[in-house]
């Protein structure tokens, strides 16, 4: 009996150390495997923790940040009005006692603050809600909500108090708020996702910086434009629009009225990737629209030749109009512009060397005077009256640092009680940092603003002019793996390990701990925006409704069975709307090597223009009027003008995945019906 | 009992000898705080091949240098590793054998040669990722011979050629940013002014970084300094082994020189940890070149660390830990012998036209040429862009030709393709600072035309040779 008690461990003990050795085996291949192969260790609470989006383990992993974006100051300049963006809070810092002395829920994702010229009332912008709040400073509370458009981002108020603009970038327009009645009164359009807003100092004109390029003709130069209308007639004057340029984020107007200043990215997506040096693939700088003199439209770099200052996001002008201050968030850096400089430049030269100024790295030592290191992702930016002080959003550190605009340099920082680094958090900032790529050249959201996408081809491939890719988003993409448009790489790991080091960032790969804290929040915390034209209660239009038929159908107008492989279910299945599988939907171009792409998700399609895998459809609509001859992608050519309407109007609608969880089997069971 | 004590006895001396042993192998590998190591050289020994230059240590412990290379014929150019633990530097135990780079360990001085060379190999620098840049002397072409940059790895073995131009490439440092930094003269068709060429440790990616268009030139290695800055030594008379103290932006070489000095009286400067520089300097009152602080907010002279009356004292180097550069990714494939350039405008060019003669009009050719002549001419597209697959590790210069024939301008300078390498130039010869305008090259409509090295294969190719690739 004890000899078989003893047999019995023992082989109790082999067994476990067999299932040991094999689990081990079998995990570390699964671990190279979702890494390309490299030899990298991941741990198991690399993906199994570290990357949870809900549940008892992300509750756990994760923490609520404040992430200060834009300001607004008291006439006294006592107090400081912060949107904490992820925080949802409209934060009251006193600046004498340097402390947040009270807050204020707001709605999702607060963008931009204003006051009023008495400093009694706010107005917060809410991105994500979709609404402006006005807010009594006095009461400290909410008091009216504006709806607005979609995305509502840059506020700015006129002098008599009268009018509140807004530029609403999900739905690339501007919104005119009466502010006596309390109503939208006018909505124009703007470019492309405006953000930045700023009314000229007589009142007389408002500028509207917009993030992307508008619509061009395929694989040509990006065009951002500045929309530009009159406080008087409530009407688009101009469009000046700067080639070249991407990711505009602010503007402003010098106090003389002689300038606007609007940053600026400059991407280089029409020629092949091959190299970082020389500036090759993303420059940073800001646009000159020249308001008194010719009209001049001019772009500058703050870069130099072997120094980038990725992702310019704010820009301010100091009292007397002789200085320009610009957030480079992805560099950690403020970047001084000596404006005198800058006009003497322009002044002086010719129009065809003020046409070089835009790609010469080396201009910069002519007008940059300073650059002031800052904490974590500089963003809004915000000058005393005086101009002495500079107050300055450090979004990712949860702070306002405070700079000395005398001896340019900072001087202290407002600490607005973030909670503790989590690896998510971590990650962020890496994610928001272009220290990991090439003497500093792009951060992740250069490509990805918002975590979104910047509506730009790249010309990537390792065959220079092949295989161009168009930038997809990464919200909400931790169910929808594979990923790149060949669908090769299967987990993020693998698309952020080695071959990211080799052929993007072009620097030291990152380190294991890095990688984990990027991925997870990838992963985890880039969530797409409310689809504007989802209704919450699920109700579709009479339009969606017959789109959603059209989407599920299973037999042709003529009433012939469509073979499973032509309908739009069979590819993009809800509740993601993809079948995470390689598809030839005949969509491939001479310039391609594959015939089957990864089939993207359908979740916020509506706004992800262009599409397709090289980006050659500028709509929903042209993926089947111009690239589906022979029904290869979804049977559709037998629909009427007005089936193919409905169509995309459902698909628009389509948001997050969340949304579809318990409609996946409904969809499944209708698309065999 | 007793055997037990005599256990415990045993135990505890084993404990003790363990501590010990951990104690001594620490004390032999921590850096020396403050210790500078230097080459002490015959008065007025120039160049590479010194004869009974020694590598000698000073630290604030010990104010007389300790001779590292007491068994060596002679030896120079030590360049400590990132950690402060070991360093490289060329030597030789005998008149006549050919310079060898070897290894230190700073806290043992235990020394091993890195591997044997047949031809002289000299100035030996550590890569971030362990290996090892050193120069060997090669053959260019043309019945000449020049330094090429090698890397190998720490025990000596996988030696790769990463420079591939009939060039002297000398003193390598690493910068923070992983790419290396050397002093490049090229040797052929003409001798050339040295000038600091930058460049990935696979030898890709290799430009200009320094030059001085007056007529000095660089003389020592370049180092990196606080502020985003770089010092280094420039000379104008080549009959002076000392030169100007000079120091460049590192976000702007090209257009930032600052003189520090207004003596040419500097052999190399290097700096310490606290953030000073040690300069090798021959004061007014001696006639030797010794070690000195130099204050980089006054631009004077400090202290004097050492100096000998017998023996220059140069190419100081300062023991502390310091950053490790990057680690650049390598994306070669050794086994495609070709590397594709591309050039978005031939005409973009700082060149002067050739002859001066101002009527010579666009180039509408790129000729492609080897030290031993022609390789090929391709005819550039409408908007004089160009994308040609070259035979890599080949030296290659170009120039535009107009339809009648004529030079327009060219040649280049010389520059090689790594095997896969993907090179993209904005113009040819033009300044540096320009970034590429966003336009897509018609190049790129075509596969890239093949234009190999006569050796091997002949080629004259036509724009309409290449297989179409559509858009």
């Amino acid at each position: 009996m004890k000899g078989q008690k003893r047999i019995f461990s023992i082989s109790i003990v082999i067994l476990l150390g067999v299932i040991g050795y094999y689990g081990h085996k079998k995990a570390e291949e699964h671990v190279l495997y979702m890494t390309a192969g490299e030899p990298h260790s991941v741990n198991c609470f690399s993906c199994h923790a570290y990357m949870q989006r809900h549940g008892p383990i992300a509750k756990m992993l994760k923490n609520q940040y404040l992430s200060p974006m834009n300001m607004a100051v008291s006439p006294d300049g006592a107090m400081l009005y912060v949107t904490a963006q992820e925080g949802n809070k409209l934060l009251a810092v006193n600046l004498n006692n340097k402390a947040v002395e009270y807050s204020i829920d707001v709605g999702e994702k607060p963008h931009s603050v204003v006051l009023s010229k008495d400093g009694k009332t706010a107005y917060v912008s809410n991105q994500w809600s979709y609404n402006v709040f006005e807010i009594d400073l006095n009461k400290k509370q909410v008091t009216d909500t504006l709806p607005s458009g979609y995305g509502p981002a840059g506020l700015a108020i006129d002098r008599d108090n009268n009018y509140l603009y807004v530029a609403n970038t999900y739905s690339s327009d501007i919104s005119i708020f009466d502010l006596n009645k309390k109503r939208e009164v006018r909505r124009l359009s703007a470019g492309k996702d405006p953000t930045g807003i700023s009314i000229s100092p007589d009142g007389k004109s408002v500028f509207v910086a917009n993030r992307l390029s508008n619509k061009v003709p395929f694989r040509t130069t990006p065009m951002a434009e500045v929309t530009v209308f009159s406080t008087k007639s409530q009407r688009v004057t101009d469009r000046d629009i700067f080639p070249s340029a991407n990711i505009q984020e602010n503007v402003e107007v010098t106090p003389s009225g002689d300038l606007a200043i609007v940053t600026q990215v400059r991407p280089k997506n029409l020629i092949p990737t091959a190299q970082v040096e020389q500036g090759w693939m993303m420059n940073h700088g800001f646009g000159i629209i020249e308001l008194k003199n010719g009209h001049k439209k001019v772009q500058f770099l703050t870069d130099e030749p072997n120094a980038f200052y990725a992702d310019p996001y704010d820009v301010v002008i100091s009292p007397d109009g002789k200085r320009a201050y610009i957030s480079n968030s992805g560099a950690d850096v403020i970047s001084v512009i000596d404006l005198d400089a800058v006009r003497e430049l322009i002044a002086n030269a010719t129009d065809e060397q003020l046409a070089t100024y835009g790609n010469h790295l080396g201009m910069s030592s002519k007008f940059v005077i300073g650059r002031i290191h800052t904490g974590a992702n500089p963003k809004g930016l915000l000058l005393s009256s005086d101009g002495k002080k500079l107050y300055v959003a450090e979004r990712l550190d949860d702070k306002i640092a405070i700079i000395d605009t005398d001896k340019l340099k900072k001087t202290g920082n407002i600490d607005l009680g973030g909670p503790e680094m989590t690896v998510a958090r971590r990650g962020q900032q890496l994610f928001h940092s272009a220290g990991h790529t090439f003497q500093g050249q792009y951060s992740c959201l250069t490509c990805h603003p918002d975590g979104h996408h910047d509506g730009l081809t790249w010309d990537m491939g390792p065959e220079p002019g092949r295989d161009l890719a168009n930038t997809q988003t990464l919200l909400e993409i931790d169910q929808t793996s594979p990923f790149k448009w060949n669908g090769h790489n299967v987990s993020v790991f693998m698309q952020d390990g080695m071959r990211f080091s080799k052929f993007l960032t072009r620097t030291e790969v990152f380190q294991e701990d890095e990688l984990n804290a990027l991925v997870s929040y990838i992963l985890t915390e880039l969530d797409l925006p409310p689809n504007p034209n989802h209704d919450p209660s699920g109700r579709l239009t009479e339009a969606q409704k017959r789109g959603k038929v059209l989407f599920e159908r299973t037999r042709t107008n003529c009433g012939r069975f469509i073979p499973v492989n032509d309908r739009c279910t069979t590819c993009h299945p809800a509740p993601l709307y993809t079948d995470r599988k390689q598809d030839d939907v005949g969509t491939r171009k001479a310039a391609d090597d594959d015939d089957a792409f990864d089939t993207p998700s359908l979740n916020n399609v509506f706004d992800s223009p262009p599409y397709l895998h090289d980006g050659s459809a500028y709509t929903l609509e042209e993926i089947w009027t111009k690239f589906n001859d022979h029904d290869e992608h979804g049977y559709v050519n037998d629909m009427t003008k007005d089936q193919l309407n409905d169509l995309v109007e459902y698909l628009k609608s389509i948001g997050s995945s969340e949304l579809y969880h318990d409609a996946e089997h409904k969809t499944l069971n209708a698309s065999t019906h | 009992m007793k055997r037990k004590n005599t256990i415990y006895l045993i135990l505890g001396l084993a404990l003790i000898a363990v501590a010990t042993g951990l104690f001594a192998l620490k004390s032999d590998t921590e850096p020396v705080k403050g210790m500078i190591i230097f080459t002490q050289i015959v008065p007025g020994a120039t160049g590479y091949n010194q004869e009974q230059a020694r590598i000698a240590a000073i630290s604030p412990q010990n104010n007389e240098p300790e001779i590292l290379t007491k068994d060596f014929y002679s030896a120079r150019a030590p360049e400590v590793s990132c950690d402060g633990r070991y360093m490289v530097f060329s030597g030789k135990k005998s008149k006549d054998e050919p310079w060898q780079i070897w290894k230190m360990n700073i806290g043992s001085r235990e020394t091993e040669k890195v591997f044997d060379c047949k031809k002289d190999c000299t100035d030996p620098a550590f890569l971030p990722d362990g290996q090892i840049v050193y120069s060997k002397r090669v053959d260019i072409g043309k019945g000449l011979e020049g330094f090429a940059l090698f890397t190998c790895t720490n025990d000596g073995a996988m030696h790769k050629q990463i420079t591939f131009h009939p060039h002297d490439d000398l003193l390598p440092v690493v910068m923070q940013d992983g790419r290396i930094l050397m002093l490049s003269k090229e040797l052929y068709p003409t001798a050339g002014n040295a000038q600091l060429t930058a460049l990935r440790p696979n030898g890709t990616k290799a430009r200009l970084f320094y030059i001085n268009p007056e007529n000095t030139v660089p003389v020592s290695k370049g180092r990196e300094i606080k502020g985003d800055k770089m010092v280094f030594v420039e000379s104008s008379d080549p009959t002076n082994p000392g030169g100007m103290l000079v120091a460049i932006s590192l976000h702007r070489p090209l257009h930032s020189r600052e003189m520090l000095s207004d003596e040419a009286s500097y052999m190399a400067a290097y700096p310490t940890e606290d953030g000073k520089l040690v300069v090798s300097c021959k004061t007014g009152d001696a006639g030797t070149y010794g070690l000195y602080e130099f204050n980089l907010v006054t631009k004077k002279l400090g202290r004097k660390i050492y100096s000998d009356p017998d023996f220059w004292s140069v190419e100081p180097v300062a023991v502390f830990k310091r950053t490790r550069p990057k680690i650049l990714p390598d994306d070669l494939v050794c086994s495609d012998m070709t590397g594709r350039i591309l050039c978005l405008d031939a005409n973009f060019s700082n060149l002067p036209p050739v002859n001066d003669e101002p009527n010579t009009g666009r180039g509408t050719i790129i000729e492609v040429m080897g030290i031993e002549g022609k390789w090929g001419e391709v005819p550039l597209e409408d908007d004089g862009s160009f994308f040609l697959r070259l035979t890599a590790n080949q030296p290659v210069r170009f120039r535009t030709v107009n339809d009648a024939g004529q030079v327009v301008r060219g040649p280049s300078a010389w520059i090689w393709l790594r095997p896969h390498e993907r090179r993209g130039c904005v113009g040819c010869h033009e300044d540096p600072e320009f970034s590429p305008k966003n336009k897509r090259p018609m190049a790129i409509a075509n596969l890239p035309v093949e234009v190999m090295a006569p050796q091997m294969t002949s080629n004259v190719k036509t724009k309409g040779n290449s297989e179409k690739k559509g858009m």
